[in-house]
């Protein structure tokens, strides 16, 4: 094991009890119910958990830039879903000519 | 004494970059994020290490909170990412909190923190800018588009 404190080795995390490995996708699914949104949300989840856990298990240049596109897609969706429901801004009045 | 803004915790965010090089792993799963009530006054120069003073817990949340790998809907992960969003800046998120059937009293904030290090270092207080409560319920907690927080490296 690691010191207390120090970063953990991958093999530590993939064993960790409090990682996500493997990812609880059907659970995940069940919780989303029929949102597309949620789902979508939960599939990029599952992928970039497993491009994660591809790269702890074999760390090189290809499984790295394929964990941080997975990540960047997962962003891509949450950023998304969140953006279509929060409240839109009013037109700002002060900027509008007329 | 109250909560007042949202906030990174300087000092751990100084030692993560300095010589100390305390192991923060924004990928982690195992940082918990605790609830704390507006009976806390934060500072985020001097605050360094998670503590239970003025903590909110109950059925459903214990003390030192919840792992960040079981607090989304369904007790699944958060997955949390650390990306560049938007270009020249650094983004830190993760899945919506959803924690089912707790019972808790005024909540006002949420700490993060790196609870596999051993001095239980705070990354980051999340401000509400208001009480919440549950009686056998979902406390939840539903991230902005910017992330949990965003740092414009780039300004």
């Amino acid at each position: 094991m690691s010191e207390p404190g120090a970063r953990p080795t991958f093999a530590e995390r993939l064993e960790d009890p409090l990682s996500h490995f493997p990812y609880k996708h059907d659970e995940a699914l069940a919780a989303a119910g029929s949102d597309p949104a949620a789902v979508a949300e939960v599939d990029a989840t599952a992928a970039y958990v497993a491009a994660q856990e591809a790269y702890l298990r074999d760390p090189s240049e290809e499984t790295r830039a394929a964990e941080r596109e997975a990540a960047q897609a997962l962003q891509d969706v949450r950023r998304e879903r969140r953006q279509a429901r929060e409240p839109q801004a009013e037109p700002d009045d002060e900027n509008t000519e007329g | 004494m109250a909560v007042t803004v949202s906030g990174l915790y300087v000092a751990n965010m100084i030692d993560v970059f300095d010589a100390t090089q305390l192991a923060i792993d924004l990928s982690l799963t195992s940082h918990k994020i605790a609830l704390l009530s507006n009976a806390a006054t934060p500072n985020f120069s001097s605050d360094v290490t998670w503590n239970s003073t003025n903590e909110v817990s109950g059925t459903g949340w214990a003390t030192g909170g919840v792992a960040l790998s079981a607090a989304a809907a369904g007790a699944t992960s958060t997955a949390p990412t650390n990306t560049e969003s938007p270009t020249g800046s650094q983004m830190y998120d993760m899945g919506d909190i959803s924690v089912a059937s707790t019972t808790l009293t005024n909540a006002r904030a949420a700490r993060i923190y790196a609870d596999a290090l051993a001095g239980d270092n705070l990354i980051v207080l999340v401000n509400f800018a208001a009480d919440y409560s549950t009686v056998n319920g979902t406390f939840g907690i539903v991230w902005a588009s910017t992330g949990v927080f965003a740092v414009d490296w780039t300004p």
